[in-house]
């Protein structure tokens, strides 16, 4: 902690040049559409972040959206930024563990009252606060104790986001997103399942830059990212527009790479970055490599039927969703204008495939 | 006629017009004052022809150079002196970012104090 290299070091011990980092940093500025002039501050406001500026929680979880940025693309500039930004006090990744960490973590939060951002991945049951605890402490607990004194609050991946996988019918944990716990601070939404790691890293990097949080949505999430549906900005948009859809994995239509729709992408109704940030360093995202969106971005996918099934819409229950909104300090009527919306879409197409025609109805 | 551009009217209605402005307003004031700009490409209201009409009319200058520093950059400079572009590739080489840069030299291309200290130690080792 007190001893932990300073980012300068830690980037120069891994070999990244002062241009790889510049480079890392105008790349970053333009994906987070800042004027390009603000480069040299987003490197200056990375470099000069006190330590520990964040702390990671880690609840219900598979610990993807770790993977997500440890693994990210080689160097992964992604994870040595937050190595020398936070990492003492994520859960996984940390060195201590049990009381030694938890220690750490309340002296980390008093020394940094106020000024913190709170970083959680996973949801938080509340059937039964035995389902998850960490050193004995309840995950609803941990969540509040953590959130008092911090300036604000990410919650990374569906599960913290949304409820994720956990809260999929039946919801046998009682499992509830970090914003229907924390109603009265900003929380802000990064799903995914995993979020592409250069998204967490600009919201970090807008956070310490600005002192503040981005543009969110009706949902928490940041607009520059999520503005945006995987469909709107697909290159598989003209064959979709044409109606030229594969109908089978290996069919003539999937070699030619025409539209993925009738095999169950869930595109046209995901806001995510997939199709533009793209993955392992953009390199492809899934339907660059033949398998159609399946959503993982949106509130309750995992309930929204076939991933294989050409329905427009996952099946969301509104009243959780109705709870984010409020606690995002948006009229929860946009909430449930926006699943109207869905809904709307979904009833066109019901569990039935759309068809060509239907399809050329609709432009 | 745009602002003080009178030229500006010949080709009236193609949109880098304007950006030529903004590129001609921020090199005087390079030459007046020091102060660099950036303009990142991505956030102009250009389509692919107009980019390339405006990329026209700035021209080819003197350098071109290839970093590698983490992936793949490139810096050309343009006709205009002083005037740069900047792209930065990903690994599938599609560009992550585009800026024009007006400056002496773009912020990439130079060698950072950083690494010239890295290299001095180690050049110093290997005479030691
Ligand atoms: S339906 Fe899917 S594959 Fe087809 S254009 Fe939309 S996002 Fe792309
Ligand atoms: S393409 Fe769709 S399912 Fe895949 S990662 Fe992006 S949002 Fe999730």
């Amino acid at each position: 902690m007190a001893n932990k290299p300073i980012l300068k070091e830690v980037l120069r011990d891994r070999g990244v040049s002062r241009r790889g980092f510049m480079r890392y940093c105008a790349t970053l500025t333009s994906l987070m559409a800042l004027p390009a002039a603000m480069a040299p501050k987003v490197a200056q406001a990375l470099e000069g972040a006190p330590r520990p500026s964040v702390i990671w929680l880690s609840f219900q979880e598979c610990t993807g959206c770790t993977e997500s940025i440890t693994r990210s693309s080689a160097p992964s500039l992604e994870d040595l930024i937050f190595n020398a930004i936070s990492l003492d006090y994520h859960h996984t990744l940390q060195a201590a563990s049990g009381h030694a960490a938890e220690a750490a973590r309340e002296a980390a939060m008093k020394a940094q009252d106020g000024k913190y951002l709170l970083i959680v991945d996973g949801s938080i049951p509340l059937g039964n606060p035995g389902y998850s605890t960490i050193a004995g402490i309840s995950n609803e607990d941990m969540l509040r104790d953590a959130a008092k004194g911090a300036a604000a609050i990410i919650a990374v991946g569906s599960c913290a986001a949304y409820g994720g996988l956990p809260m999929a019918d039946p919801n046998p944990t009682g499992a509830v997103s970090v914003s229907q716990i924390i109603t009265d601070k900003p929380v802000v939404n990064i799903p995914g399942c995993p979020p592409i790691a250069a998204v967490m890293t600009g919201v970090l990097a807008h956070f310490l830059t600005f002192q503040g949080l981005p543009d969110l949505d009706e949902l928490g999430r940041p607009v520059v990212f999520y503005g945006d549906t995987i469909h709107d900005r697909c290159y598989r948009r003209p064959f979709y527009n044409q109606g030229l859809f594969a109908k089978g994995f290996d069919d003539e239509g999937a070699r030619k790479g025409w539209c993925l729709y009738e095999l169950g992408c869930k595109g046209p109704v995901t806001r995510n970055a997939c199709a533009t940030i793209k993955w392992n360093g953009g390199v492809s995202f899934p339907i660059q490599s033949g398998h159609g969106c399946i959503g993982c971005s949106q509130p309750d996918f995992w309930d929204a039927g076939s991933l294989y099934t050409a329905v427009a819409s996952p099946t969301a229950d509104i009243t959780p969703v109705a709870g984010m909104a409020a606690a995002a300090g948006v009229g929860a009527g946009v909430a449930v204008a926006a699943l109207n919306a869905q809904s709307k879409k979904k009833t066109a197409s019901e569990s039935t495939p759309v068809t060509v025609q239907e399809l050329g109805d609709k432009q | 006629m745009i602002g003080d551009y009178p030229g500006a009217w010949d080709g009236m209605g193609e949109p880098e017009q304007s950006v030529l402005i903004e590129i001609h307003r921020a090199v005087s004031a390079l030459l007046e004052d020091d102060s660099e700009s950036v303009i990142d490409v991505s956030t102009l209201p250009l389509g692919v022809a107009d980019l390339a009409r405006l990329e026209d009319a700035l021209g080819q200058g003197e350098v071109e150079a290839t970093i590698e520093a983490g992936g793949k950059s490139t810096v050309r400079e343009t006709g205009v002196s002083g005037v740069w572009i900047v792209e930065h590739f990903s690994e599938s080489g599609s560009v992550l970012a585009k800026t024009i840069e007006v400056c002496e030299a773009p912020t990439i291309l130079r060698a950072h104090r950083e690494d010239i200290e890295i290299g001095r130690d180690e050049l110093g080792r290997r005479l030691a």
